[in-house]
């Protein structure tokens, strides 16, 4: 990691009722990265593929523990819904609300909420990563319109 | 290899059944598909059972395949409970027969069920949530339906389909639908009340999306060497195929088809030397409208980017040139899980022997069933053909 900050990060460990990610594995220094406002994703030595979520292998080649790099945070909607029914609790009082596919600037493609207006979404659109802070090991990505 | 015979299949009704248990669903739909063998098949036959479950709302997670084949009066039997989500009795189906290709069993049943209607929403949600790439797709608020919905959204920035296609989808299915006696919301719906409904995830709104429900299906898959005794106007299954991909949506390249689907048609296609010309008719796995959509593209009903016009068309109607989901689908005569696939091939058996009743289709010879996994995490396909003579 560079210890580039790809987005600020936002403490909302006390207002948080949705899921909470558990670090295991493969996953444990993405999570740890986005304490720190870094959103990472495992690019392989040998063949050059960009990937998230973190595996224990490249997708592409098999190399085994493909080593994590920041990421600059920017991306486009690659697709999106609107949802008006909401998904786990905690989820339940920000409906409507946007869940895009991102196509970060460095090539892997993350699921993540989005923070705006839903009439404003399109294919296309410019975000910019952000994190909300949701327990002491970890901060989801949320994006915003750049 | 053998050749292997669909001789009978039937199915519950589909919806929701709090008097009923998963066994005693189970055994109506095993008693509708021994009674629908021409002639005649006892539990005692039955040489090998697999049974498709996801085990919604974690019951009976276990053991299941054998809770409900004793229960039928196979005990003793092996039997084998399969799980690839909402194509669990889809493959169920292929396990059958393999079984009987191989020369390891003669009379196989392939089965499902699911009990869905008993869980508050939020449990159901989450039970809906297991077969995808949970862990970031629950992180990021997404539901099933914000899954396909992200699907659409795609297919319609692409090529243009429109949200009245999609709900031309639901009018076509809920009208084959209010003809089958099983069908869960077996009514009719106008293209008004499928455009207005209320929005899940846009751009579906819920006349875009299947119900939960209750349900078992079954299925008796015999060799070759047996099929004589059971019938005299054999069903073989022509071709099989199967294929799966990454679980989760986001993990794909290209989110206007369904790889797995595409893997499985060509496999099953090139196993019976038919063409998607061949076919007259279908049931395809339309868990929501734009499913059926990416069905049409995927299987070859029509070229890419064109299903929209082909379900404006009309020629996906009965009467048409490729009836598709004459039972009402998903949408309209519903989505038990794990009985979902056998209750299609409960249906090309109908339409084959020509017991389809209001919704037959005028003699068809061959007849194709699609069961998509999740968001397309696994897939399988079926083609039965009516043959006149047995083939040695
Ligand atoms: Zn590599």
């Amino acid at each position: 990691m560079t210890g580039a900050e790809s987005g600020p990060v936002e403490d909302r460990r006390d207002s948080w009722e949705g899921p909470v990610p558990v670090p295991t594995g493969a996953n444990s220094e993405f999570w740890a990265a986005t304490l720190e406002g870094e959103l990472v994703h495992q690019h392989c030595e040998e063949c050059g593929t960009a990937q998230l979520y973190p595996r224990a292998v490249c997708t592409d080649c098999g190399a085994v523990d493909p080593p994590f790099e920041a990421s600059s945070g920017v991306g486009e909607v690659y697709t999106y819904t609107v949802c008006h029914v909401p998904g786990e609790p905690g989820f339940g009082d920000r409906t409507p609300y946007v869940v895009a596919a991102v196509d970060l600037e460095e090539g892997p493609r993350l699921l993540a909420l989005v923070d705006c207006d839903p009439d404003r979404v399109e294919i296309g659109m410019a975000l910019e990563v952000t994190f909300w802070q949701v327990s002491d090991e970890a901060a989801l990505p949320v994006f915003v319109p750049q | 290899m053998r050749d292997a015979y669909l001789v009978g299949a039937g199915q519950s009704d589909y919806g929701a059944f709090p008097e009923e248990s998963y066994r005693s669903l189970f055994r109506t739909a095993f008693e509708a598909a021994t009674d629908s063998v021409p002639n005649g098949l006892e539990a005692s036959d039955v040489d090998e059972a697999f049974v498709g479950n996801l085990g919604v709302g974690g019951r009976q997670l276990g053991l299941s395949g054998p809770a409900v084949t004793e229960h039928v009066g196979l005990g003793g039997v092996p039997c084998t409970r399969v799980e690839n989500a909402c194509a669990a009795s889809g493959y169920a189906t292929r396990q059958a027969v393999q079984a009987v290709k191989s020369g390891m069993a003669d009379v196989v049943l392939a089965g499902g069920f699911e009990i869905m209607s008993d869980m508050s929403s939020d449990a159901t949600k989450y039970w809906l949530g297991v077969s995808g790439e949970t862990e970031w797709e629950r992180l990021s608020g997404t539901t099933f339906s914000g899954v396909y919905a992200q699907m659409a959204s795609v297919h319609m920035e692409t090529y243009g389909t429109t949200r009245e296609q999609l709900s031309r989808v639901a009018v076509k299915n809920h009208s084959n639908g209010a003809k089958n006696p099983h069908a869960q919301l077996g009514f009719e719906c106008s293209l008004e009340d499928a455009q207005s409904a209320p929005v899940v995830a846009d751009p579906l709104n819920l006349y875009h999306c299947c119900p939960t429900s209750d349900g078992a299906a079954c299925a008796l898959i015999v060799s070759e060497d047996v099929v004589d005794e059971y019938t005299d106007d054999p069903i073989r299954v022509a071709g099989v195929g199967a294929g799966s991909d990454n679980v989760g949506l986001f993990q794909r390249d290209s989110y206007t088809g369904v790889p797995a689907s595409q893997r499985a048609a060509e496999t099953a296609y090139e196993m019976a030397g038919v063409e998607p010309d061949d076919l007259d008719f279908a049931e395809v796995h339309d868990c929501f409208a734009i499913a059926e959509l990416l069905a049409y593209e995927d299987l070859g009903f029509c070229e890419k980017g064109e299903a929209g016009q082909l379900i404006e068309s009309g020629e996906t109607e009965i009467g048409g040139d490729l009836p598709v989901n004459t039972s009402g689908g998903l949408k309209s005569k519903g989505h038990p899980i794990g009985a979902t696939g056998a209750g299609q091939v409960v249906e090309a058996f109908k339409q084959l022997s020509g017991n389809a009743g209001e919704r037959q289709v005028e003699d068809p010879t061959r007849g194709l069933t699609h069961n998509v996994g999740g968001s397309g995490g696994a897939s399988v396909i079926h083609i039965f053909e009516k043959e006149t003579e047995v083939s040695a």
